[in-house]
């Protein structure tokens, strides 16, 4: 067994204690103590799955595998949602930050891979394509694709929602009555009930004020050459 | 009683039939006197069950041991009817293996510890019908990523975050396993089994033959499981190895991680809605 024992302490210490310390089997312990802090980032509110290596690895098993697109189209949609991430790219240089990549168990997704998982997350409706990225479907690993073929939008809230808000801050600035353009309503210029609004995609702060020019409470407007120019609001 | 001189006397068949009868009395003497002391033991019971029912419901430790004494006389406390004459604890043996037959008979017969008033008065069935839901769901939901497979413990903290959630008295390992034993009528492969030193409650018809057993053992010690693994500690040659992960990989049993130096297999994380 001594060939053997080696083969099994190396590939334990392989395993890194941290993540292994939440819900996932136990391990050989190895020295890690402290809070992991993985690029600056604090990985704290990610649940227990992101610390399981296989996370990180597409399943073979179909069942297994629809389970996991689930759960790391909820993670993703979360940790958008807690800071503010309107885009996610199916790109190898997104794969290599966090939350899709892991540095204290030193994985990382695949970009085909994360790839299959925004997908999965824009036919539960909770993201949606920028730029048509879809068609990229089949046409090869996600390498070497045009700017923009790979973006995501995150809908982590909805369009009524975000128009609620506009329509909130709205009424709180007395904007009433005024025009403003799009770059005005989230640049942050407009004190602090403009917060939620603060670097707004372009796409979402146009849908919101779709739904409010439904309600009849917003009008877009149009300059000479069809560009939107401002907005009014009633 | 007609009396016969000489040889008629000895007439086999009349004697035998009186013999028989006295037989008969003897038997139903002591069927009646177990009767009653049955009877008195129910009411002790009925009594008991009734005055510490909170605590029966609310204390897991103290249900197992009331359970445990209930089984022992041949009762179920889930249905509080008789349990089949087999199931009978050796416990109630008086020595005499007729006596013991007789017993089991009146066990049987009598249906001690009369039905509704005492579930009412323990309303454990409830409990223990409403574990078995709860079981029966969370194995589903959590079955496309465990494959059917579920430590007994890692369950009964989920069911028990659950039921700290949204409502439900604290359950024990041992709740688990008697609610799991009640699904086995369901014949859809709920069991608890036992695998190397943990005992996993098993939802899936599919039972682990003995090379997977092995397999889920490592995990248990190592945490993760891969083939020069199998082949190098345990000697197994490599097509069995690659067949046997494959075969668990397929039900479900294993999560791949490929990002190790080489193919690496776990157990499934502990996930399913809490």
């Amino acid at each position: 067994m001594n060939g053997g024992s080696g083969a099994v302490e190396s590939s334990a210490a392989a395993v890194n204690t941290r993540a292994l310390s939440v819900e996932a089997p136990r391990s050989v312990p190895t020295p890690t103590s402290s809070p992991v802090k993985t690029d600056g980032e604090d990985v704290a509110d990610l649940p227990p799955l992101y610390h399981f290596p296989p996370f990180f690895t597409r399943q073979p098993n179909s069942e297994t595998l629809s389970g996991q697109l689930g759960s790391w189209g909820s993670l993703i949609l979360e940790w958008c949602r807690r800071r503010r991430v309107f885009v996610v790219s199916a790109t190898a240089e997104e794969c290599g930050k966090v939350p899709f990549r892991n540095t204290a168990i030193d994985r990382a997704l695949k970009p085909a891979f994360l790839r299959e998982i925004l997908e999965g997350m824009c036919s539960r409706g909770e993201a949606e394509w920028l730029d048509g990225g879809e068609k990229k479907k089949g046409s090869g690993r996600g390498a070497g694709s045009a700017a923009g073929q790979d973006r995501c939008l995150m809908l982590w809230r909805t369009a009524d929602a975000w128009a609620d808000m506009l329509d909130k801050h709205i009424d709180e600035s007395g904007a009433q009555g005024q025009v403003l353009t799009l770059y005005e309503l989230t640049d942050g210029s407009r004190g602090s009930s403009a917060n939620e609004l603060k670097d707004l995609d372009p796409l979402i702060l146009r849908r919101a004020i779709e739904v409010l020019a439904k309600r009849g409470k917003a009008h877009l407007m149009r300059g000479p050459d069809g560009e939107d120019s401002g907005v009014k609001f009633y | 009683m007609n009396r016969r001189a000489g040889l008629a006397a000895f007439d086999k068949d009349i004697s035998d039939a009186r013999f028989k009868s006295l037989g008969q009395d003897i038997v139903k003497q002591q069927y009646d006197e177990l009767l009653a002391q049955f009877e008195t033991f129910q009411q002790a019971l009925a009594a008991f069950a009734q005055s510490h029912a909170e605590e029966i419901r609310a204390d897991p430790q103290f249900r197992q041991q009331f359970a445990t004494m209930c089984t022992a006389i041949g009762i179920d406390p889930l249905l509080s009817t008789a349990l089949p004459p087999a199931s009978v604890h050796t416990g109630l043996t008086t020595g005499s293996a007729r006596l013991d037959k007789t017993v089991r008979a009146v066990v049987k017969d009598k249906k001690l510890v009369g039905g509704k008033a005492w579930q009412d008065a323990l309303g454990i069935a409830d409990i223990y019908n409403e574990l078995a839901v709860q079981v029966i769901e969370h194995c589903r939901r959590s079955r496309a990523s465990d494959g059917g497979m579920i430590a007994a413990t890692d369950l009964t903290a989920k069911l028990n975050a659950r039921r700290a959630k949204f409502g439900g008295v604290a359950i024990s390992e041992d709740d688990i396993e008697r609610a799991v034993a009640r699904l086995k009528v369901l014949e859809s492969g709920f069991e608890v089994i036992q695998v190397g030193s943990r005992r996993m409650v098993r939802s899936v018809p599919r039972e682990l033959d003995g090379d997977e057993a092995t397999v889920l053992e490592t995990c248990e010690i190592v945490g993760l499981v891969s083939r020069s693994m199998l082949v190098l500690n345990l000697g197994w040659d490599t097509g069995r190895a690659a067949q046997v992960l494959d075969d668990m990989v397929g039900a479900g049993l294993l999560w791949v991680d490929g990002q190790g130096r080489e193919v690496e297999y776990w157990q499934p994380p502990s996930v399913g809605a809490s």
